[in-house]
């Protein structure tokens, strides 16, 4: 990815939003270890992760269904149709001038607990950010704890 | 050269990415432009806003909305929004951005 594709993401798409299917609080904007700047997450500061989002020249679909299942492990599937993509324009993203109106970018977006995979259970498998080292893990919601379990047993975290 | 002779909004009267923060302001640009504005309610059966999105927008089974096209006078059909799903301010400021980027200029000018 272009330095100022990162450049553009970090100052267009990485504003506050709001923490969705969990809290009201806002949700941050984080770029995931590893993944040299295409995927990030939005996360509130419960750690709970409201969307994953890979930021691409093409279509990051399978990219980011592939990473999504990875981190989840198994515990929950995840499907085509609940990955959504956008397309992006220089306009979008500040770009407009060094460009000939080409695409810039495209999102491909994971939102937890959305439409078919929606569920009440306050025990449900949740995806959450651990505070002290920014990996994504899996716990129930009804767990809440801060950081992941590597994190915790190296005493670094809080719980 | 060419103009825009339509604008087509797909969406839905529930989401708020759509209503009011896009199609509040397509009203304007295609008054702006000279355009019509074509409005195609997702939850309306038998409108074309699947085929246009599959077509020329950014497809998936559960597409994201609005999705904004542009329409031109030489049959040219372009992508130009698709809602944001970081959160409904994201897809707010998108919209201004459009009305206010050289591309939108230069339709402006025609």
């Amino acid at each position: 990815m272009a330095i100022s594709i990162v450049d553009a993401v970090r100052s267009k798409l990485s504003a506050d939003t709001s923490c969705y299917g969990h809290c009201k609080s806002p949700a941050h904007h984080h770029m995931i270890n590893g993944t040299e700047g295409q995927i990030a997450c939005f996360s509130c500061g419960g750690g709970y992760v409201s969307r994953v989002v890979m930021y691409s020249a093409e279509d990051g679909t399978e990219q980011l269904k592939s990473f999504v299942s990875r981190t989840v492990n198994g515990v929950m599937e995840i499907r085509d149709e609940d990955i959504r993509v956008a397309t992006r324009h220089p306009w979008e993203m500040g770009l407009e001038e060094n460009s000939a109106g080409e695409v810039i970018l495209r999102e491909a977006y994971w939102t937890q607990h959305y439409r078919r995979t929606k569920s009440d259970d306050p025990a449900r498998a949740t995806l959450f950010r651990c505070e002290s080292c920014g990996s994504l893990f899996m716990q129930p919601l009804n767990s809440a704890a801060a950081t992941c379990t590597g994190c915790a047993h190296a005493g670094g975290g809080v719980q | 050269m060419t103009c825009v002779t339509r604008i087509s909004v797909v969406y839905a009267n529930w989401c708020p990415h759509c209503v009011p923060t896009t199609v509040e302001p397509m009203k304007r640009y295609a008054a702006e432009l000279g355009a019509e504005l074509e409005l195609i309610d997702i939850d309306v059966a038998e409108q074309r806003g699947d085929s246009l999105v599959r077509e020329h927008g950014d497809w998936a089974h559960d597409y994201l909305i609005p999705q904004v096209f542009f329409e031109f006078d030489d049959g040219r059909i372009v992508h130009v929004m698709t809602g944001f799903s970081e959160g409904v301010e994201f897809t707010r400021r998108a919209v201004e951005r459009l009305h206010e980027s050289d591309f939108y200029g230069k339709l402006l000018q025609r």
